[in-house]
């Protein structure tokens, strides 16, 4: 398995979890973003599998957004990452309202 | 290797978390089920794990001497987290100040995970508790 392989399956696996801690939360942007650094070396079948996790992320990003909010501020989090404005996923904030998940 | 920034009274405040997580485990309502499905999803622990194989692992960390003790600072919160390894993997286990569970997994990166957080070294487990 390949390194963006890798990456592409926690990313896959994390988007559907979105009643975690916001630390893991954290964990998801992270992985999220190294796998966009090497957006390029994914095949056709992998972006459309990317693709379709940023859709269930972003079904997810208020319930996200909340659960990070609780343990960081996100702006915050977004400099000391160096995070630059084409990585979407970092701005929770702005994707959506809170989605309630019933526990 | 203990970072002396971190003020004495954060270091007695994990080691009281250390030693209620040696105690026992507890999560806020709800969080431990939730934790856990994301465990067997990810491959981090064996599908057929239960909330008392998870709570073992994080007290089997808890309870080494080694594994290296970080505090982790959002307002007037104070989150206390243990870095040690796990069959061979390197977990995070964050509780509160109080040593209630906030999570327990095993970053991809850890080292740049915990810079990228603010995290701060206080010392290893041994140290914190002595």
């Amino acid at each position: 398995m390949s390194e963006q392989e890798r990456l592409l399956t926690i990313f896959c696996r994390g988007v559907r979890h979105p009643q975690v801690s916001g630390f893991e939360v954290l964990e998801l942007l992270d992985v999220r973003s190294t796998l966009a650094r090497g957006e390029e070396e994914l095949s056709e079948e992998q972006r459309k599998e990317l693709e379709e996790a940023d859709g269930v992320f972003l079904k997810h990003a208020g319930q996200f957004y909340e659960n990070v909010a609780q343990v960081a501020n996100l702006k915050e989090m977004r400099k000391r990452a160096t995070v630059p404005p084409s990585h979407w996923w970092w701005y929770l904030e702005k994707l959506g309202p809170a989605e309630r998940v019933a526990l | 290797m203990v970072n002396e920034q971190v003020d004495p009274s954060f270091r007695t405040e994990a080691a009281a978390a250390i030693r209620v997580l040696r105690q026992r485990v507890q999560w806020k309502p709800g969080k431990a089920a939730a934790h856990l499905e994301k465990r067997k999803t990810m491959g981090h622990l064996s599908p057929e794990s239960s909330v008392e194989d998870y709570n073992g692992v994080i007290q089997d960390l808890a309870r080494e001497e080694k594994p290296h003790v970080y505090l982790y600072r959002f307002g007037s919160e104070r989150y206390y987290a243990v870095r040690g390894a796990v069959s061979g993997a390197e977990w995070l286990a964050i509780a509160t100040k109080e040593g209630i569970m906030e999570t327990a997994f095993p970053p991809d990166k850890t080292d740049e995970y915990l810079n990228k957080r603010g995290f701060v070294l206080i010392g290893t487990i041994q140290e914190v508790l002595t």
